[in-house]
């Protein structure tokens, strides 16, 4: 073995020999702002517990460990820059991961978490002001895995599920998973919490298992285990029909035959019908399956877009070409399928329109009413949805996820800046500054937010 | 004051060495660097305590391999092949030719073994010392080493022989 030890002291001298930090300076510069961060909070807890006053304190001390800086915009804002109404630093991950979303809307709150910090957080602000509504503690991890029926369910990578109080942030209930089980994304319907685990850690080998839990209690209704081999992907399962839809794809290369779309009875948890996927390859994305009209469109990870009969599994048509659904409308699927914008007829399959759309990046398709927006690596687009002729195009830097449209305008998210623009003309109404933007925009009432690279979180009036 | 240049005389000291170590349990240099920097940070936090310690850079090595386990979903996941985002990621690796073999030998261990096997083979540390740094039984270290070994053994000595095949051009598949 003293062979095996010179070669690992050789390869990590080498390691070390082309190591690259950014050095004790920036590290110590770094390591001050935390420190003011804590040293707030211990500030407020000594002069809180001083004065006794128990719910208090813990009102104050929320308040104390997040600051929100409240940007009043200048009485003489031009339309066309809009200032940020709230910024509340540190509340949202940094790096933002493919998979990881961004502040969830719920209500008149924004709640958003930390993600692999430490320690890290779920928040709640108040949509239109900024102002910090509650604060819970997670450990070293912490993410929002579903919002609904007044419930957070946030988890970390390895933790338990725990349920939290939309109003209060007050937990309700905690669910234990096994060692190495991880949550995904879950979906509150009605009083249930649908949501999936994967064991995705190296050397696992069990299967994903589907669970459905009281909102209220955290209590177990059923759990299902779908098959070897394989974890579940990124999106939250789809409740419709009194059935629970999720797909999942190979645990890596070559450990199952291919990957399913597995159709769960919603009251038991039985598997009422599996398709086949025909993805013998891995392929993570987070497109949930789209059901209209008694079938459900499905992506794969062999890029093909698959309609199955809803009621069964069975395959009734296939298109080529990996596709983002935007949604279905008169007859028509509407997507975005490699570099194009196409309807399919959505019981054939075949195309009835295209338009080219801009290649090289992420597309974020949108219907809404007969209009679909797709933001592009370097464009917005309008389209008609039933005639397929483009209304009109907004060149911009490439967005960061799907415009939203509300109240007559599509706010977009791009890289560098956040923009409003006139969702009939395309026309900008305004434009925050520049700034690193990662995530967003998320659309409550009275509130445009988006995140940005430093964990920032901006809130604009819309 | 005189911490902070306690603390960046540290820094220099430990950076490159455990960028080094950490190297080899994750098997990407940024992803080295990165850990190792957020431990050194976490470390810069606390650095009035550590200082005392009677080896903080243990203390930032047992961090930077738990950040490192961390990762590990992320740096999976991110592998992947990713259809919808299609993303191209940089995977800062060391020119194989003077080492050749063992990063990929490595890669294929488990990250509890390459760990183990970094704490035991490379630092020296004792079974039942890598058993605390890593909170397992003595038993489990004892098991992941001699797993590691074996499989090492295997890898590189599959290797080797590719490389005399290669040698003597039995490789020739090209055209």
């Amino acid at each position: 073995m003293d062979d095996l030890r010179d070669r690992l002291a050789e390869l990590a001298e080498r390691a070390a020999g082309e190591a690259r930090g950014p050095g004790a300076a920036v590290t110590l510069r770094r390591a001050r702002a935390r420190r003011r961060w804590v040293a707030g909070g211990r500030v407020a807890l000594s002069l809180l517990l001083v004065l006794g006053l128990g719910f208090l304190t813990s009102r104050l001390l929320a308040d104390r460990e997040s600051p929100p800086q409240i940007t009043s915009p200048p009485p003489d804002a031009t339309p066309r820059q809009a200032s940020p109404r709230w910024t509340v630093e540190a509340a949202a991950p940094r790096p933002v991961e493919p998979w990881e979303r961004g502040p969830e809307a719920a209500g008149d709150l924004v709640v958003a978490a930390t993600g692999h910090d430490e320690p890290a957080r779920v928040r709640a602000f108040d949509a239109r002001t900024g102002r910090l509504r509650w604060t819970y503690r997670t450990g070293p991890n912490a993410f929002v895995r579903a919002v609904g029926s007044g419930l957070v369910v946030v988890a970390a990578d390895y933790g338990p599920l725990i349920g939290l109080d939309l109003a209060t942030g007050q937990e309700r209930w905690r669910f234990e998973l096994a060692s190495l089980q991880a949550a995904e994304y879950g979906t509150v319907a009605g009083d249930t919490l649908f949501i999936g685990t994967s064991f995705p850690s190296e050397g696992a080998v069990d299967p994903p298992v589907v669970y459905a839990l009281d909102v209220a209690t955290g209590g177990q209704r059923w759990r299902s285990v779908l098959d070897r081999g394989t974890d579940l992907q990124w999106a939250a399962p789809v409740v419709d029909g009194g059935q629970v839809l999720v797909a999942d794809t190979l645990s890596h290369e070559g450990s199952a035959p291919t990957s399913h779309l597995h159709a769960l009875d919603a009251g038991t948890g039985q598997l009422r019908w599996k398709a086949d996927l025909h993805a013998g390859q891995q392929g993570f994305f987070a497109e949930p399956p789209v059901v209209a009209g008694g079938l459900v469109y499905v992506a794969t990870a062999s890029r093909r877009l698959l309609a199955l009969e809803v009621d069964s599994g069975r395959e009734v048509w296939r298109a080529r070409g990996f596709p983002v659904v935007a949604g279905v409308r008169d007859g028509l699927v509407i997507a975005v399928i490699e570099d194009r914008l196409a309807a399919l007829d959505a019981g054939s399959g075949v195309r009835r329109w295209e338009v080219p759309v801009r290649g090289g990046g992420e597309h974020w398709p949108v219907l809404e009413g007969d209009t679909v927006y797709v933001a592009s690596a370097g464009d917005v687009i309008a389209v008609d949805a039933t005639a397929g002729t483009t209304r009109w195009r907004v060149p911009l830097d490439p967005a960061v996820g799907p415009p939203v449209p509300a109240g007559g305008r599509l706010y977009v998210a791009t890289r560098s800046r956040l923009l409003a623009l006139d969702a009939s003309s395309g026309r900008s109404l305004w434009t925050s500054a520049r700034s690193r933007i990662v995530k967003g925009p998320s659309a409550p009432p009275d509130s445009v937010v988006v995140a940005t690279a430093d964990g920032t979180l901006l809130g604009f009036a819309p | 004051m005189r911490d902070e240049r306690e603390f960046e005389d540290f820094y220099a000291a430990v950076f490159d060495r455990l960028v080094g170590q950490l190297y080899l349990v994750t098997g990407n240099l940024q992803d080295a660097e990165d850990v190792v920097q957020e431990a050194l940070t976490r470390a810069a936090v606390r650095w009035s305590r550590l200082r005392r310690y009677r080896v903080p850079e243990a203390w930032v090595r047992r961090v930077a391999m738990n950040l490192a386990s961390d990762r590990f979903r992320r740096v999976r996941r991110r592998l992947a092949v990713t259809v919808r985002l299609r993303v191209e990621l940089e995977s800062r690796q060391l020119v194989p030719a003077e080492v050749p073999g063992l990063t990929e030998a490595l890669c294929a261990l488990p990250m509890a073994q390459r760990k183990a096997v970094v704490l035991h083979h490379l630092l020296d540390l004792p079974v039942d010392q890598v058993a605390v740094e890593l909170g397992v039984p003595v038993g489990t270290v004892k098991s992941r080493l001699a797993r590691a070994r074996g499989a090492l053994a295997t890898l590189l000595a599959t290797e080797a022989e590719a490389g005399r095949l290669s040698d003597q051009g039995g490789g020739g598949n090209h055209g």
